[in-house]
Formats: C-alpha cells, structure tokens, sequence
C-alpha cells in the first residue's frame, strides 16, 4: 500500500514527458486517370482496356447492335449485328484499332469479318467484310462525328449443266461493294450513358443501284469506365 | 470429296442457282426464198399455272444465213429448267436484210413455228416451215 503510494506520488512530481510532433509521411494523392465517355468510344472506337459498351441503332433503313470491349492499347474486339428493315442482315466480327487518341480528337480503324444475309424480293447471302474509319471530335458533352466504310459481299452461285453424258456443276462469284457514309452528333449523358443522331448513306450494291440516305437515333451504355 | 467439301461450303449460300438442260436440235428449216434466218428459242409455257399460265419465254436467239430451202439445221442450246415448259422454236427470215420482221411498204416475209413432243430430250428433231408471213411468234396464228 504505501509502495504504491510512493509511485503515484512520484508519477505526479514528475514532469510530464513532452509530446514528440508527428514524423512526416509522404502523400500520395490519387488523381482519377480520364476516361472516355461511353458514347464517345461506341462512335469512335478504341476503348481503354476493360472500357465496355453496347450501342442499339434505330433508324430508317439501318439497325444495329454494336458491342466493343477494350482489352488495352486502345485495341477492342467487336461484335455487330445489323438490319435493313428486317429484310437484309448483316453478322460481324472484328477489331477496332485507335490510331490517334487525343482529348478532342480520335480516329480509329475497323476490320470486320461476318456473313450478309438478304431476303427480300432478291435474295442474297454470302460471306462480307468492312474496313471502316471513325473520326470523333469530342468538346464537353458534344461528340460530333464522322464513319467512312467500303462493305464487300461475296454473292456465289451455282450453274447445272446436264449433258447427255452427264451433269456438270459451275460455281461462280459475284462481288456487292457497298460503300458507306455516316456524319452525326454523339450526346453525352453520362460517362455510362449517351445518345447519338445521324445521317446514314449506305449504297448498297454500287454502282448498279440507287440509294436513298438514311437515319438513325441509338443509345450507348456501357460500364468498365 | 473435294466436290462434297466444296457444296458444303457453300451450303446455304447460294444465290442464283442455276439448272440448263442441254439439247441438241436438228432438222430443217424450209422457207420460198432465201435471206437471213431469226431463230427463236422458246418455253412452250413459263410463268404461272392453267389458264394464268404465259405463252411462250425465249430463251435463246440465233441468227443463221440461209442461201438454200430446205435448210438443215444443227443448233445445241442450254434450255433453263427452272423458267418454264415445252420447246418452241420460232423462226424468220429476213428476205430484205433490214432486221425486222415485214413493215409498211415492206416486202412480206415468212416465218412459222415448231413445237416439239416429248421434250425434255438431249436430242430433238424438227421441220420448221416458214409459211406464214408477218406473223409473230405470239400469234394466235400458231
């Protein structure tokens, strides 16, 4: 008991140990990396790696479906599904390269690879593949933009000659060039979510044919960003 | 094999597909006068079916030089399976060399028509006589 006391009273004479300041550390402050707008990777290609988007296209004549996945150094595969009407489909595949990515500019190239598929008053189906070029010009909300495309089909077709000694078999194969024009404007509604309004001239079967241009409304939404 | 892998390739991708059935027609042709022979290659019937069923569909044209009557004839042609039925063959000639078949102030000429029995056939015989003149291959006159 009294050695007890002894040390409380000796704790209360002494004076209080003074308060080293806290040492220093380094701070590190984390700054969000830019990322791009959904609506501005759907129409210009090339997302950042794990940037994902689905864009669905209503219009007079084309529809589409159009997924894109970045999986890094603005390289995206992609996958399309596109319509005329209900009357002519088109299935690809293929990457989307961007070559120039700057904060008010990007172009990006296209390849696809699919099959096309018409049934209509004249049927046609074979295999098809695009290149195509997107150039956006992205300012705030606005994505105004430009796709340039030449679109092949290979049209076969079979020929039966029977003959007295037998029946002989043709093939043959009919190129379609479809080139293709789009100009339109890219709203952002959020990083996730954007609309686009646009012009289309797709020549289907140039020369030979006439086309009428076209129009479209889509919707981008996406995540990864 | 390499037949069988390329019709599997194309499965489901044909276009135009396409059947010509080969025949060999021969005979004579007998015309009053000589001149240039428009031979015409036709479907009996082609589109439709009955009585919507649509005379006639040419398929083929040939143009020979006749100097002398009876004209044998010796003309091999890929018939289109698919358009219609029956073989016809229209022929006329041109006696005054100006392409067409008579004209106001024109020299009448003389053209006829053959149908054939029992086509399909790789081998067909035929006597055409052009015998009646100025008349059209869809004349209510054959």
């Amino acid at each position: 008991m009294l050695t007890a006391a002894v040390f409380a009273l000796q704790a209360a004479l002494e004076p209080a140990t003074p308060i080293d300041p806290p040492a220093p550390t380094s701070q590190v402050e984390i700054l969000p990396l830019r990322t791009d707008p959904v609506v501005l990777d759907q129409l210009a290609g090339g997302p950042a790696k794990g940037a994902w988007g689905v864009s669905v296209q209503a219009g007079y004549p084309w529809f589409s479906l159009r997924a894109l996945v970045g999986v890094g150094h603005r390289l995206a595969p992609l996958l399309e599904v596109e319509s005329a009407l209900g009357r002519r489909f088109s299935f690809s595949a293929g990457l989307s390269l961007a070559w120039v990515d700057r904060p008010h500019v990007r172009l990006s190239g296209e390849v696809l690879l699919g099959w096309m598929l018409q049934e209509a008053e004249l049927s046609k189906r074979g295999p098809s593949g695009e290149l195509r070029l997107r150039l956006a010009f992205p300012v705030r909300w606005a994505v105004p933009y430009l796709v340039l495309g030449t679109r092949h089909a290979l049209l076969p077709s079979r020929t039966q000659i029977i003959r007295e000694a037998g029946t002989e078999t043709q093939w043959s194969v009919r190129h379609e060039w479809t080139p293709w024009g789009s100009v339109g404007l890219g709203i952002r509604i959020s990083q996730r979510i954007g609309l686009d309004v646009a012009a289309d001239y797709g020549w289907v079967d140039a020369p030979a044919s006439v086309a009428i241009p076209g129009v479209h409304l889509a919707f981008h939404f996406g995540g990864g960003r | 094999m390499k037949r069988a892998l390329l019709a599997l390739a194309f499965c489901g991708c044909v276009n135009d597909d396409i059947v010509l059935y080969e025949t060999r027609v021969r005979g004579t042709v007998t015309a009053m006068a000589a001149g240039t022979l428009h031979l015409e290659f036709h479907h009996e019937t082609s589109f439709g079916q009955g009585a919507l069923a649509h005379p006639l569909g040419l398929f083929e044209r040939r143009v020979r030089t006749v100097s002398q009557s009876p004209y044998s004839l010796d003309e091999t042609v890929l018939y289109p399976q698919q358009k219609g039925d029956g073989l016809v063959i229209y022929g006329w000639l041109d006696i005054d060399g100006d392409g067409v078949l008579c004209a106001p102030g024109k020299t009448p000429e003389p053209a006829g028509l053959f149908r054939t029995v029992g086509f399909p056939s790789h081998n067909v015989n035929i006597s055409l006589l052009l015998d009646k003149q100025c008349v059209g291959s869809e004349s209510p006159g054959f």
